[in-house]
């Protein structure tokens, strides 16, 4: 079940209704839970079972874990959890891309492995959730957060459906707390997250799905070279796309939490606005880039051990995250040259001690040029083969101008142009703010006309039903 | 806050009720996003059709050219199923026909001018689609098709027909014109006399760009590859014939430079009529066909809506002349 279907609507308005009803705090938990278990069924059935496992197994792996002193038995506890949990998520996502791989290599001597690769249905949030019970198993292990008291608060951290399917990764240090004590939503926050459901919806629907997803489809069709305004344009398409795309989805799912008194991180600020690459990473998917920091960054020594681990350590970060959205060798090169730049962006501020300039044509000369480098970055990240990624940079480059096609109808890059001039504008503007602050600051008479228009739109605007772009992570 | 919220979409259902009035008034129609989940809801019926059903594969053109109504009415005892996708090739849905289901009617494939079939190709929207139904079409996006298919049917402003592009358009331009759009069951009601002579024209020298692109890829794939193909297509509709089916390939007509341009990347002699052979299967090719070619394609490639009826019928006869229908 996706947000943007009137299915949603339906379940939605059941499951508020349900919980506003009078009924003790322990029974509108496992209502919610059931809930949840429901909404991911919608998906595949069968799939439901695997998200029981995770919840079980670390469940049982914490409690034992915080039971015992002894530190051989921690840690092999631990390990049990990250073999049960990795070794799921390598089976069901990466088993295709490994053998595929090794029959690569081997090919080079004529040899290959006795078996193909399988066709696996990936389910739905695994990347996620898989990360969360990490996120929790480490943080227990570490005595960082005592485990969970009870199994449904537990169970309902992992599976809250907001967040189930792409995010936020949410910490259980960030939400149990909120269950331990009755949360109903006031009429205020209720009201704050419709708005915010409203203007997510509005992200999707209208300005990733009707105005920006055909182009950059056009763009990522085959593996001709485009011509300059084609391959441009396309690609302010996709960046426009895959924004409002995952933002307008984490936008719905705050909303939605917001509606039961839930609070959830944020997930973007405006990560178009970004001076830089570590900027950029402190404003997309700002939970990823969070749980990355902190469990893997950081172990790995962070900065703090000399210039060349450093260099490491932020590329095997960047590796093992662009590994995480897909099995595809496109995935790490994207990974990889976010990591590049990362690694340069130290080396152009000394390290930190040549700051960057905080604002004027100084910092807007930076956030174009970061946001020049993110485009090609996303041209390896959405690009289904490395030949594709290629002859589209070549495009970018201008390079080989007499054979390239343009793929891109006038009114098309005419749309492009405008929704991704908006985009950035906005992001400029609202830099340092949040949509939460914005549509608290409006006055009523313009918020009322706001989500009218934004409303109308999103019923004007049938397009094609496409899946959410981190569905597929 | 909460005012806002009660009150916005009191505001938007009259703001969109006032468009509703003004569409209607101007001749606008409703009609249906033609997306994968309504392709679904249509092989859906693919189980239900019976000896005397047709299934409807190829690409826009079919989606333009065939008229479902007026099929409907020389053949009232036939049900039909559009399972053409724009955009697309038929091979991947042809695959599905043929290997995943018992389907033993008459199955009328509209082929591309190259006769290319890249059959293995899973990156092909004609691949997707029918791998999206076995594995993604459950109950809740069936639900949810249904109420979004029920409120097309009613409101021109939830619809296709016209949305933001149009009102876009429409602020700029002055006028509001009812461009094409889908009907339920996926036929293109393609008005292209709404088109400016500009825009046929970027219309026209796309398809050209796209047929130059289809050609160097068959010239770096190779004639086996493309025999290949041509051999499995032929595969394909004999597994249909051999439970009972009947498969028939279309060529529909093409006009002006690009017409001119297909028939030159890719001349009959060469492509057409050896595809026929090595596939081992029926065809009907507009060309050289003076019932089925006296048409004109404005923007090259797609018949307009008002010649579909004619076509349709012209089509017709001659697949009861060929004894299929």
């Amino acid at each position: 079940m996706v947000f943007n279907s009137y299915t949603f609507i339906i379940f939605f308005a059941l499951v508020a209704s349900i919980y506003n009803l009078p009924i003790p705090w322990v029974w509108k938990k496992r209502h919610l839970l059931l809930a949840s278990y429901l909404f991911y069924a919608a998906w595949n059935p069968p799939f439901v079972l695997l998200l029981w496992l995770s919840t079980v197994v670390d469940w049982y792996v914490a409690k034992w874990m915080a039971a015992s002193e002894e530190e051989r038995r921690r840690r092999l506890l631990l390990i049990l959890s990250l073999v049960i949990n990795l070794g799921l998520l390598a089976f069901f996502k990466y088993a295709g891309f490994l053998i595929d791989t090794v029959n690569f290599v081997l090919g080079l001597w004529s040899l290959r492995l006795p078996v193909a690769a399988p066709s696996i249905i990936l389910p739905a949030g695994i990347s996620f959730y898989t990360f969360m019970t990490l996120s929790y198993s480490l943080d227990v292990f570490y005595r960082r957060t005592p485990p969970c008291k009870s199994f449904l608060d537990y169970a309902l951290f992992l599976t809250f459906f907001p967040h189930l399917v792409s995010g936020p990764i949410v910490r259980a240090a960030e939400f149990t707390p909120q269950l331990e004590a009755p949360k109903q939503a006031t009429a205020g926050q209720f009201a704050l997250g419709l708005c915010l459901i409203t203007y997510g919806l509005f992200e999707k629907t209208v300005l990733a799905d009707y105005f920006l997803a055909s182009p950059a489809e056009q763009l990522f069709k085959g593996e001709a070279v485009p011509d300059l305004l084609s391959a441009w344009c396309g690609i302010l398409a996709f960046a426009g796309q895959i924004f409002y795309d995952f933002s307008g989805y984490t936008t719905c799912a705050i909303g939605v939490a917001m509606c039961f008194g839930f609070t959830f991180p944020e997930n973007f600020r405006f990560p178009y606005a970004a001076a830089g690459f570590s900027d950029f990473w402190q404003r997309w998917h700002m939970s990823l880039s969070r749980w990355l920091r902190d469990y893997l960054y950081i172990p790995l020594g962070g900065n703090r051990h000399g210039t060349a681990r450093l260099y490491r350590n932020l590329m095997l970060t960047m590796l093992l995250g662009g590994l995480w959205h897909g099995a595809s060798w496109t995935f790490v090169i994207w990974g990889a040259m976010h990591g590049l730049f990362l690694i340069a962006e130290r080396i152009v501020t000394g390290h930190g001690t040549r700051k960057l300039p905080g604002g004027g044509p100084g910092r807007a000369l930076i956030t174009v040029a970061t946001f020049v480098c993110i485009c090609f970055t996303w041209v390896f990240f959405r690009a289904h083969s490395l030949p594709q990624a290629f002859a589209i940079c070549q495009g970018l480059l201008g390079v080989r101008p007499s054979q390239a096609d343009r793929l891109l109808a006038m009114p098309d890059i005419l749309r492009v142009v405008l929704v991704t001039t908006a985009l950035l504008a906005t992001h400029w503007v609202l830099r340092d703010t949040t949509w939460i602050q914005v549509f608290q600051r409006l006055r009523s008479t313009e918020r009322t006309l706001l989500l009218a228009l934004l409303l109308a739109m999103i019923v004007m605007a049938p397009g094609i039903d496409r899946a959410f772009v981190y569905f597929q992570f | 806050m909460m005012r806002s919220v009660l009150a916005a979409p009191l505001i938007a259902i009259l703001l969109l009720a006032v468009l509703e009035l003004v569409l209607r008034a101007h001749g606008f129609a409703t009609s249906s996003t033609d997306d994968i989940n309504l392709w679904c809801q249509e092989r859906d019926r693919v189980s239900t059709l019976g000896t005397e059903g047709v299934v409807l594969l190829g690409t826009s053109r079919m989606q333009h050219g065939f008229s479902l109504n007026d099929f409907r009415n020389r053949h009232p005892k036939r049900p039909i199923c559009q399972l053409a996708i724009n955009g697309s090739e038929p091979a991947g849905t042809l695959i599905d026909i043929a290997e995943r289901t018992r389907f033993r009617g008459l199955v009328i494939c509209e082929f591309p001018y190259s006769c290319s079939a890249r059959m293995n190709d899973a990156n092909q929207i004609g691949s997707i689609w029918p791998e999206y139904y076995h594995r993604d079409w459950n109950l809740n996006r069936r639900v949810n098709r249904r109420i979004v298919s029920s409120i097309q049917e009613r409101f021109v402003v939830a619809t296709p027909n016209f949305g933001l592009n149009g009102m876009m358009k429409a602020i700029v331009s002055g006028r509001l014109v009812s461009r094409s759009g889908s009907t339920a069951d996926r036929q293109i009601r393609g008005d292209l006399s709404v088109h400016s002579a500009s825009e046929l024209s970027d219309m026209e020298r796309r398809w050209i760009d796209s047929l130059h692109r289809e050609r160097r890829e068959y010239e770096s794939r190779g004639r086996e590859a493309w025999e290949g193909d041509a051999r499995a297509v032929g595969g394909m509709a004999r597994k249909i014939e051999r439970r009972g089916g009947r498969v028939v390939f279309v060529r529909f007509p093409l006009s002006n430079d690009f017409g001119r341009e297909s028939r030159t990347a890719f001349p009959k002699e060469k492509f057409w009529n050896p595809f026929l052979q090595l596939a081992g299967v029926r065809g009907i090719d507009a060309e050289g066909n003076p019932a089925l070619n006296q048409f004109n394609c404005p923007d090259g490639s797609h018949l307009d809506f008002r010649d579909a009826p004619a076509f349709t019928n012209a089509l017709c006869s001659e697949l009861e002349r060929l004894g299929v229908l």
